[in-house]
This record gives C-alpha cells, structure tokens and sequence, in this order.
C-alpha cells in the first residue's frame, strides 16, 4: 500500500498546483492568527478548554448518562452504538422506521468514520451532503480532504466543470458566486423535499441535554426544520458539562477554524418541533478504548477546527490525500493508528515534529509528543519496517560507544570525500536526490580538539 | 567578578564530524565569557536521531554514556536546539537518578545560556551584513528561544536579542518567520521530497527578503538548507550563530 | 445491550480524577457605547448591514420605508398561518422582520429563539433577513451572552452573525450559500 511519501511524492509532482495549495492553506492560519491576538486571553482561553475536556474525560460516564437523561426529559429518543456495523445499523432502522427517501446530511466527521453514505447506497438509499463542500466531493466520489474545508484541493474551473455535469451551469463559467447559487437552488429542492436530516453535533451539553451545532451555510437548521425527523450523530467525547463552557468553546472554535468571529449560525437544538421527531445516537467506535491509554487519551479532546492542519507544513503540501486516511494532518496521524497501526504505521512518521500543531491546538492536545510517542509503539509492535529497524538497532550501538562512534565517524567522511561523486549521488542516497552532501572538514572537532588541548587559549578573568 | 562556572561542552555528532568550526567557536565563545569549559571526550550523541525514529529503547546505552560524561559539571552547554531539547523532555524514559535530573536541569542551548544565565545581551559583535534568521523548531518551539508565531503573547527572541546590537547587521523580515525547513532529522531521508520542498520554500523567502546569510541555532536546519543552496547554486551562505556571536571583540 | 456496554468500559477507562482549575474572564463594565461601536464594527466584520434609530417606535416607519414588503409576525393571525405553514410555503418568503434578544459586541451574533419566529425554518429559509435590536441589550462576549441565555427556556435557540455564508469554492468568500442571502440588524 502506498504510503505518505509516496503519495506525496506525486502530489509535488505539480509544483505550482501543489504551491498553490501550501499558499491557500497558510492563508487560513494568518486569518486565524489575526483573529486570535484580537483575544489578549487567548491563551487563558486554550488552557480553560483543555481543563474543561480534561473533566470531560475523567467524568465521562456521568456526564453521558445525564446528557442522556436531559435529551430524554427533552423528547429526544436516544441511541447508542458500541461500533460502526451499529452505528450504520440503526440509521437504516430509523430510516425504515419512517419510510424515508429523502435524506439530507450535514458535515459529520462521525458518519464518514463509520462510512454511512457508502453502506447506506449499497442499500439503495441516497443521502444528499448538504455542505457545499462535502456536496462537491460527494459529486466527484472523493472523500473530503480537510475535515473543515471538504474542497480546499480544488480549483474553480474543476468545480465549474463539475456543475456544469451535474447541475447544468453555463460552461466555461467558473465564478464561485454562480456556482453557489447554483448549488444552492438544487439544495433548497432536496431540503424542502427532506424526510430525515442527519447531522454532526460541535457540543452536547451534559446539564440540559441540548445539541449544539455551528455552520456557515445554514445547512444543518435547514436540514433539521424542513425535515420531520432530526437525526445527530455524536462520539463519546462530543459531551461538554454545562451551558456556560460553551462560552470558552464558541470563542475558540471559528476563530481557530477559519478565523472568523464565530459561525454565521450557533444552533442549539433542545426539543423536537412541534409534530416532529429528534433522535441523538451516541457512538463509541473504540473510543473508550481510547479513553484507557495514558499517552493517547488527549486525541479524545479534539473539537475538529482543522487549525492544526493549516499550520501544518507537511499537510500543506502534501494535501489530504497522501495521509490515506479520512482525518489527515497531525490529529488524523495520531488517529489513525489506533483505527489501524499496520497501514497507517507511515503517518506518525510524515512529520518534522515542528510542534506548530500542538501550539494552535485550542484544547492543547499534545499533538507531537503523540506522534513521537506513535514513533516508539510502532517500532515496538514492529510495524515499521525492518530495513529502517536494523538500521537503528546498529545506529544504537554506534553510538553508544565511543570507540565505533570515532571509528563511524571517521568512515562516513571518507567515504563522502574519496568516492566519485556518481557513486556517492547513487539513487540509494535519497538524501542527494535534492541535496548536496555537507563539504568533509579535515578532521573532526574532537580531532581537533585532541591536537589543540596543550595549545588552548587560557580562558581569561571577567568582571 | 563572575565566579568561574565548570561547563560541559556537548558537541553534537554531525557537528563533531562536518561543522567542527561550530564547535570550536562554541568553545572559543564560552571561554572569552570566562567559563571553564571541558570537552568530555567520551561524548558521543544524545540519541535523537535514534528516539526520533522510533528506537527510544535502542537510544537508552546512548543516553546512559551521555549522562556519564556530563553528570559532573553546572551546567552543560552545546550549539544545538534539539538535542537540548531532546535531553530535557525525552531523557524522561531514564530512571530519574540524580544524576539523570541534573543534566536535564542543566543543560542549554548557546544562546538561551548567555541571555538568560550569564544575563548578557551585547557581545559587541561587528556584523555588517543581510543576515536572516532561521528559528529552528525544537529551539523556538521546544526550549522556547522565542515566541512561535501561532501563540498570542508578547513576543520575544533569545536569537534577536544577541544579533540585534552587531554594528552594521542587518536582520532581515521573513515572509513565514518561523516556518519548518524541512530537515526533521530522519525525515529528511523518510519523506525526502516535502523535506526538499519545505527547504526549497525557506530558503526563497530569505532569498526574496534580501538575505545574504542564514544563520540559526541547529547546524542540522543549516546542514539541510546549504545542502539545497549548493545543488541550486544560490547566492547564499550559512553560518550557525556560535560563528556569528564568536566573531566578536571580546 | 450496547448502552451499559459503552458505559461500563468508559467507567473502566476514565482516568483518575484530578482537580480542574477554573478560569473565569474577567467581567469588564465596558460602557454601553463602546460596546454599540464594537457590535457594529463586528458586523460590518461577519458581512451583516445595519441601520440605527433613534428609538422602536420608529422601527415600523423605517421598514414601511425602507423594506415596503417585509414580513413580520406581529399580528397573531400572522403568527397563527406561518406556524402551521409547510416548507414549501415557507420557500416563498422574501424579507422578514424578526426582534432580537439581545447581540453580542465579540463578534456581532444576535440571539434568537423559538418564541421570537412562529416557525424554527424562518430565519434560515427567508430570503433577506432584518433583525431589530435595542442598543442597549448588547452584552461584551459569548461568557456574558451564556450567562444571559435560560439554556432550558426554548425548545431551539440560536446566534445568527451575519448572513449565511461559505468559502468552500477556493476561499472565496460568498454570502447566501442556503440561509439568508443578506443580514440587515435595525438598532434602536
């Protein structure tokens, strides 16, 4: 299976497309940046946040079974599925349940996890993504490659193209004006249409049993309103304890997500309409199996805002795709090898450990000590491969002696000094492939330093 | 008077064997301070290229002789961001020994030794050149030389702080100040084509921004930079900042 | 059965409890008047318009005025027929006039519940929305607002900041992506 190297071996292939995107996603995090020094208490902020999942975590169960005891006090039906066989399973009851064909989604990280639209279109039944940008991906068959921004590795023309297949939009024409409206006309048909609205939840708030939901678009509400019967998906970890943590939280989440104030829609949804259904399923999926390990519990704090992915050089420019699974960037690398260590035992290792994501991260997970932490799981389950795992028992013992150091030493600068350069800029050195090797000094510090011991220069009296 | 402190000199590896003017001028530097600095010749590496890779438990005898060598001295001084940083958070998985505690209490990186112990800014350095600033990773990110750009407090810079008074510097803006080059140790070779490009990126945005130097706490961010520099035969150089604050008139 | 299932490993996982320290903003008195000047600049900011009156008993005046075929819902009868009506009804509406609770200075975000629309897809589904907010009911920031908000009041609730929006096709910024194309607030 290719892994991220290769993969994004092929996605700098295109060293414009591939500058463009680093460019367009840095552009994100400045916009986040300013809108984060517009708080002089953003740090005060982050800590508050990290503090209040920290009491989430350690009170799960409580929080959940009030949460649950709320919703249904509220008229809510509360489900819960232990993995996602379940999870897909009592969606398609519900939709049994009533009779529906006319099914619209909003963003939810949760239902792509458990591959929802997939399993429900084996079924023949079609469930319209109402996010632009999911709607976009879901047209061209790809899975999203942002978790915030679905299509942030399209161009308009490409979409422009896409909507003149699907939708019947003027050709040639590619303004992102147009294309919205557009997509906007052929949505409003499916919502005024919709029988059951899925959708993702920000917050569940344990005190009163209320789902909070934030979107740009107003897709979600216009889901959820048109429809008779709500359905919103959550994971364990969604629970937050009262009403006013989400002070801290909607304070955090647009600001460190795409750098505005806050989401143009802040839905708090308590009751069903009046005549009309609301369901919540809660899902564990592994996640309190999780919720068990010391090192990597903190990944349970994540509230999806995608900032790490921004600020993250390697997923810049490498782009969702290359991490090979439905979260990428750092958080989706440390994710991803509790869903699966063997194939995605690459990704703790597609990174420079730069720390930048565990500094924009607004619960303060502790992004690279996960992944460094991954780097020694893997290697002890003996996942990473073992050319690499020979290399670094032999490495260990080089440099645990002084003696093989020296000797090493010595015979790596000789080889790069004497031996042609064809030789030395063999394919097998991928460090030449765009470098050039370090120029080899005539003898080493501690050479140096050997021979100038009876010449050193006394150091001299300071007042 | 300073009392004279007993310092350990931790050379890293690649610096011992391609960049000994780095470790010299670190020592030279330190003794013009009026330290008392000794090179334990027994030191080998710190064991991050090991740990990094994902054998911590291979890097332990590596730690072990590491901590043997520098145990005795106040303090253990050495050019190099990371591999402080990797003593002070990763020697963790150590028993924590007495002697294990004191060498990661007590080991620094150059500049953050000078600034924040022998309290010094001016090292009446002359300069006269476009000098711009790598903030190497684990230095900026990891010892917290300076204020990373994504936090939102008061920023500072240990780095700045020493080059700022050199007569004649001038330290160029960056279009990402503290962006990652790209070098990440066994990164390099594991991802080598983003390890290319984000070195390729740095080293355009010094060059668009004037740099005719680039200098930085880790000689590996520099190895890696000059590496590209070289093969595309770019009007730049490289000096680790050991060289630049040593070039002084103490 | 999965519920007790979930619960039982949950409680079997959970980490040791520990103290959480808890960090309150600082109530700030900012003055009424910088807090007005704030909430407009905020949504200038999230792309709303907004007027300002000098007092309510303008407000029908101005949008007689200004938005001549404005619904609002003051009247029950009003009130009665869009309570009952469908979606597709309800797709017809041009402009609509609804009163805020209150605003929050942050980040320009009106709050608005289910006692203020006689239907909850109003304010998604018009296609121009006007919001009129009494000047002085502007709190500083979300802390405030949620202390002000009876979480268990409403059956549904919401902020709204400025008109729907999206930026999914290559950032570009546009309003009316499916909720209202434009946000006019009327203070008073």
């Amino acid at each position: 299976m290719k892994g991220h190297s290769e993969k994004a071996c092929g996605f700098l292939a295109d060293e414009k497309r591939a500058g463009w995107h680093d460019q367009t996603l840095w552009t994100v995090r400045l916009k986040r940046d300013k809108a984060a020094s517009s708080l002089p208490e953003w740090e005060d902020l982050r800590e508050q946040a990290s503090q209040i999942k920290e009491d989430v975590l350690t009170h799960l169960a409580d929080y959940l079974l009030r949460f649950e005891q709320q919703a249904v006090e509220n008229g809510a039906e509360v489900h819960w599925a232990s993995d996602a066989a379940e999870f897909n399973g009592i969606m398609l009851g519900l939709i049994g349940k009533y009779k529906a064909s006319h099914i619209v989604k909003s963003k939810s990280m949760l239902t792509e996890e458990c591959g929802l639209n997939h399993f429900l279109e084996e079924k023949g039944i079609e469930v319209v993504d109402t996010d632009l940008g999911e709607r976009i991906i879901q047209f061209r068959k790809e899975p999203p490659s942002h978790i915030v921004l679905p299509a942030i590795h399209l161009k308009r023309e490409e979409i422009g193209r896409l909507f003149q297949e699907k939708l019947n939009t003027e050709e040639g024409n590619s303004d992102p004006q147009y294309l919205t409206s557009a997509a906007r006309a052929h949505l409003r048909e499916k919502f005024l249409k919709a029988e059951i609205a899925i959708t993702g939840v920000n917050f569940a708030v344990a005190e009163t049993g209320v789902v909070v939901v934030c979107t740009n678009e107003g897709n979600a509400d216009m889901g959820v309103h048109c429809a008779p019967v709500q359905v919103h998906c959550m994971g364990i970890e969604k629970i937050i304890p009262r009403t006013a943590d989400l002070g801290v939280f909607t304070r955090l989440l647009a600001r460190n997500a795409t750098g505005q104030p806050v989401s143009a829609y802040t839905s708090h949804y308590r009751k069903p309409k009046p005549g009309g259904h609301m369901h919540i399923v809660i899902v564990d999926n592994g996640r309190s199996k999780r919720l068990g390990d010391n090192t990597f519990r903190n990944s349970l704090k994540c509230i999806r805002c995608g900032a790490c992915m921004n600020t993250c050089p390697v997923y810049r420019r490498s782009g969702g795709y290359s991490y090979g699974y439905l979260i990428p960037g750092p958080i989706g690398s440390i994710l991803a090898p509790v869903a699966d260590a063997r194939n995605h035992a690459d990704l703790p290792f597609a990174s420079s450990l730069c720390m930048s994501c565990t500094n924009v991260c607004p619960v303060k997970i502790d992004i690279d000590h996960q992944l460094y932490k991954w780097r020694q799981e893997l290697s002890e389950r003996k996942l990473v491969s073992p050319f690499k795992r020979l290399i670094m028992k032999s490495a260990g013992k080089i440099l645990a002696s002084n003696a093989w150091y020296n000797f090493s030493g010595r015979m790596a600068r000789w080889v790069v000094k004497n031996l042609p350069r064809k030789l030395v800029y063999h394919p097998v050195n991928v460090w030449g492939k765009e470098r050039e090797l370090p120029a080899v000094p005539r003898e080493s510090f501690k050479e140096w330093y050997k021979h100038n011991a009876q010449k050193r220069r006394t150091p001299h009296e300071q007042e | 008077m300073l009392k004279r402190m007993k310092i350990g000199l931790f050379i890293p590896c690649y610096i011992d064997q391609f960049y000994p003017q780095v470790g010299i001028a670190t020592l030279e530097l330190l003794q013009k301070l009026g330290m008392e600095v000794c090179y334990p010749e027994k030191q080998t590496c710190c064991g991050q290229p090991l740990a990094n890779s994902g054998a911590e438990q291979e890097a332990i005898p590596v730690y072990r002789n590491f901590v043997r060598n520098f145990s005795s001295f106040d303090y253990i001084v050495s050019p190099s961001g990371s591999c402080v940083y990797h003593v002070k958070a990763h020697f963790d998985i150590l028993e924590q020994t007495s002697e294990v505690r004191k060498v990661r209490q007590n080991i620094y990186e150059l500049c953050e030794f000078i600034v924040d112990i022998l309290k010094i800014n001016d090292l009446k350095i002359e300069y006269p050149h476009k000098v711009g600033v790598h903030q190497s990773c684990h230095g900026l990110r990891g010892l917290k030389l300076g204020k990373a750009s994504e936090l939102i407090s008061e920023s500072y810079s240990k780095v700045h702080k020493l080059l700022e008074k050199a007569k004649g510097i001038e330290i160029i803006s960056l279009d990402r100040e503290d962006e990652c080059c790209g070098f990440g140790g066994t990164f390099s070779v594991f991802e080598p084509d983003i390890s290319a490009r984000m070195g390729k990126d740095r080293i355009s945005d010094h060059a668009r921004n004037g740099a005719e130097i680039i200098t930085a706490t880790d000689m590996s961010c520099l190895m890696h930079l000059e590496g590209i520099i070289r093969r595309q035969k770019q009007p730049l150089k490289v000096v680790h900042i050991a060289e630049i604050l040593n070039s002084n008139s103490l | 059965m999965s519920r007790n299932k979930i619960i039982g490993m949950i409680r079997q996982n959970a980490p040791q409890s520990g103290s959480f320290s808890v960090w309150r903003k600082e109530k700030t008195e900012t003055p009424v008047a910088r807090l007005k000047e704030m909430f407009k600049d905020n949504l200038t900011r999230v792309g709303a318009a907004f007027s300002e009156l000098l007092g309510k008993d303008q407000l029908y005046a101005f949008i007689n005025v200004n938005y001549p075929d404005a619904l609002c819902f003051e009247r029950e009868e009003v009130w009665k027929e869009y309570q009952a009506a469908s979606p597709d009804k309800l797709d017809k509406l041009g402009t609509v006039l609804l009163n805020g609770q209150f605003g929050v200075a942050e980040n320009g975000a009106i709050w608005l519940d289910e006692s203020d629309f006689p239907n909850r897809l109003i304010p998604f589904i018009a296609r121009e929305l006007i919001i009129s907010l009494p000047s002085g009911q502007i709190v500083e920031d979300m802390h405030q607002a949620y202390e002000r908000i009876d979480p268990i009041g409403s059956g549904f609730g919401l902020f709204i900041s400025g008109p729907s929006k999206t930026a999914d096709i290559e950032q570009s910024l546009v309003y009316g992506a499916h909720g209202p194309v434009t946000l006019t607030v009327v203070l008073y």
